[in-house]
């Protein structure tokens, strides 16, 4: 089940680079960390996030494709359908840093794309709250 | 075994409807033919600017063909009411004609099937302060707001240049301006035409007159070997006494007769975010690359039901529990999901169409159910409703839902000022609306728990109060009448025109959909505004309740707007008594028609009379 995805059409896969120069934050209303070509998202999608002193319980990874088919990300970067239950989301597991940031590294991910904009959304909980922030790949 | 033979038996007829619906669709020969009849029509008025857009039934764009590609002139929006720019979309001179026609061509496709064939014309004829447009005292159209639906914004529509499943986007909603029809092919349904030659994005004051209208008579030129049967045009269609009007001219108006001319391939531009340059050939409907196709999961038993596809055999909005409320918080489950769905469908098979040939048929609607956030539980249809409902049925179940929150005062008010276009156009903060509500209907109005239908909300977004007493004054949800026309409606527009325009470039709709309101907090976001799709203000939906709590919407678009209502409130009721889990409409002390507004009580839903077919049942609402 684990890769498991709609029709496979084409593949993305997101290999280690720093897509923000700077640390961004999150926040519980989703930030918008941009929009991105498809083409560009054959290179990275790694994540610094500046947790300003939250200290996450877990850290998530999710995608929404245009078909409406949302995926979460499972802690060794397998994709599985998702409910969009938050109850559901399962953590990923990504460590703080050690100067207070949280990298999120969505290396050698499989994820479909052939329903075009993909919408990853990451986040992570902090007591009972989530913060989170998405990029849109095109 | 059984369940085994009647998946075998699903699966062969939809192969049958897939094979059938293979041969209705447009080819590339079919789109240079209608582009030529247009061009020498055009020709022949020097319309030597004239665009002309074909679509197919899902709205893919397959072609766009400027007579002069070089110098696509601009089009000014315009009610010819005379209102001055800073009103709505009304007065803007625009570069955006290719838009203008698709949206046209769109409107043909996709408010017409197999059973009606309607235009843009009719459009502007159901959209207007009465109906008849113009007949003092006459309750406004019946789909007063269905203009601002299909919206680029939306979360539902599919979108893109590529060929694919639909629904697509449409860029300026439905249109009102005479010249976009529908093409058929065998009776079918394969798609639609849009026109602009004359550069005016406007709609038809009056019915009691037959224009010569230039975008409508190219449009007939480039429609001829594509017209639709005699029998389902909208002219012999009724709805409350009075014919619809199809078009104003027909092929004996035609200055070159029906004639082709050259066409350059070279002409068929490219439109950002809708199509490449050239032209292609168009999907069949039912197939599922169309985006629409019959269901194998969804039953309703002896009928199809058809559902939005993705592409690959998956239904894309199959039945799920509720996000918001969780079920174990009181929220739907899947089955209760399931029910209210299949039950509604029921009603709809039952019912006697209004806008449908030939008499006797069943209503064709899509339906839709939300959860109390907006997420959406499911959508399904009947196999020709036409497709302008998939969107409007979702918006109406959205907007039951957000108007019953107890919420709805606080979130609009939250939506501040915009200064669209500096120095010509501001909408205000939403929070005026929402305190002209409280001064028209109470201090509490919107913040109340209120149960409003689709239609209790659209009683206040009309620009006379009671609906179409003249000299009254506007809904408090509508602007003035004096500068009030479907391009300047109130709430409804202002809600979603900065997500209009800023799509005008063809870019992608935003991942939470229309509107500033608040995201679904069922999970991180992007998750659905509130009203991701837009506001819809003309009946057919209604607030589903567990008890006294509110946890969802159900909305019914396709076919009239007292059909539509029974089957939202019906279907939930019959749901209700299916489940025995406490699922069902609103109590009826919580819903709106207890409100008393300037003398009158609101409305909650209408149910026709004599609705069913094979049935003399009346009434069929009372007391549910």
């Amino acid at each position: 089940m684990i890769n498991r995805v709609l029709g496979v059409v084409a593949v993305l896969l997101l290999t280690t680079q720093q897509a923000y120069a700077d640390p961004v934050m999150l926040t519980q209303s989703g930030t918008f960390l941009g929009r991105m070509p498809a083409g560009d998202a054959d290179s990275p999608l790694r994540v610094t996030v500046d947790l300003d002193g939250d200290i996450p319980v877990a850290t998530y990874a999710m995608a929404r494709f245009q078909n409406n088919a949302p995926q979460l990300r499972m802690p060794g970067g397998g994709w599985l359908p998702w409910t969009e239950n938050r109850a559901d989301l399962v953590d990923n597991g990504f460590q703080t840093n050690d100067d207070g940031t949280l990298t999120f590294e969505l290396i050698d991910d499989d994820l479909s794309i052939s329903f075009r904009p993909v919408v990853i959304t990451i986040a992570y909980s902090v007591g009972d709250d989530f913060k989170s922030g998405y990029v849109v790949i095109d | 075994m059984l369940h085994r033979s009647l998946q075998i038996g699903l699966i062969t007829t939809a192969l049958m409807w897939a094979n059938l619906a293979h041969s209705q669709s447009l080819t590339v020969d079919d789109v240079d033919q209608i582009i030529s009849q247009a061009v020498a029509e055009a020709s022949a008025h020097v319309a030597d600017d004239a665009v002309i857009a074909v679509v197919d039934r899902m709205g893919n764009v397959l072609g766009v063909y400027a007579m002069n590609p070089t110098a696509v002139p601009d089009v000014t929006i315009s009610s010819g009411r005379g209102i001055p720019v800073g009103n709505g979309l009304e007065g803007l001179t625009l570069a955006i004609t290719p838009l203008a026609t698709i949206s046209k061509a769109i409107t043909g496709a996709y408010l017409s099937s197999s059973g009606n064939a309607f235009t843009s014309r009719t459009a502007s004829q159901i959209v207007q302060e009465h109906f008849n447009p113009g007949e003092r005292g006459q309750p406004a159209g019946p789909l007063f707001g269905v203009q601002f639906s299909q919206l680029p914004c939306s979360d539902m529509a599919r979108f893109g240049e590529d060929i694919g499943g639909g629904p697509r986007r449409s860029p300026l909603g439905l249109s009102a301006d005479p010249g976009g029809l529908p093409l058929y092919k065998s009776g079918q349904v394969v798609g639609g035409v849009g026109v602009l030659a004359d550069g005016v994005y406007g709609l038809d004051l009056s019915v009691a007159d037959f224009d010569r209208d230039l975008d409508e008579m190219i449009a007939i030129a480039a429609q001829q070997g594509f017209e639709p049967p005699e029998d389902i045009k909208g002219h012999r269609i009724t709805v409350e006494g009075k014919l619809f009007r199809y078009a104003d001219v027909d092929g004996s108006f035609l200055r070159a007769g029906g004639a082709t001319a050259a066409i350059d391939p070279a002409n068929y531009i490219a439109v950002a975010g809708y199509t490449p340059a050239g032209r292609r050939s168009g999907l069949a409907y039912g197939s599922d690359a169309s985006g629409i196709t019959l269901s194998v999961d969804v039953t309703v038993p002896g009928s199809d039901v058809f559902v939005l596809s993705d592409g690959t055999g998956n239904n894309r909005y199959a039945p799920r529990a509720s996000l918001a409320p969780a079920p174990v918080a009181g929220g739907l489950t899947s089955e209760e999901v399931r029910t209210l769905l299949t039950q509604a469908l029921a009603v709809a098979y039952r019912a006697r169409a209004q806008i449908r040939r030939p008499l006797g048929s069943h209503a064709q609607v899509s339906v839709s159910i939300v959860d109390a956030e907006a997420n959406i539980l499911a959508i399904a249809r009947t196999p020709d409703a036409p497709i302008f409902g998939t969107d409007v049925s979702l918006q109406k179940a959205r907007t039951a839902t957000f108007a019953s929150r107890s919420t709805t005062a606080e979130e609009l008010s939250n939506v501040a000022e915009v200064e669209l276009l500096p120095g010509v156009l501001t909408i205000p903060p939403l929070s005026t609306y929402v305190e002209a509500v409280q001064t028209f209907v109470g201090p509490t109005a919107l913040a109340d728990g209120t149960a409003f239908a689709d239609r209790s909300g659209g009683n206040l977004s009309r620009p006379f109060y009671p609906d179409g007493i003249n000299g009254n004054s506007n809904g408090p949800l509508s602007v003035p009448f004096e500068v009030w026309s479907p391009f300047n409606v109130g709430l409804q527009l202002d809600l979603v025109l900065p997500d209009i325009v800023a799509r005008l470039d063809g870019s992608p709709p935003p991942p939470q959909g229309c509107s500033a309101l608040p995201q679904s907090s069922a999970a991180p976001g992007p998750m659905p505004t509130r009203l991701a799709n837009g506001l819809q203000i003309f009946p057919g939906s209604v607030p589903v309740f567990r008890g006294d709590m509110l946890i969802g919407g159900i909305g019914v678009s396709g076919d009239g707007i007292d059909q539509d209502d029974m089957i939202s409130f019906l279907g939930l009721h019959n749901a209700g008594e299916v489940l025995d889990t406490g699922v069902g409409n609103a109590p009826p002390e919580l819903r709106a028609d207890n409100l008393v507004v300037g003398g009158v009580n609101l409305r909650f839903v209408n149910c026709p009379f004599s609705p069913f077919l094979n049935s003399r049942e009346q009434g069929v609402c009372a007391g549910k």
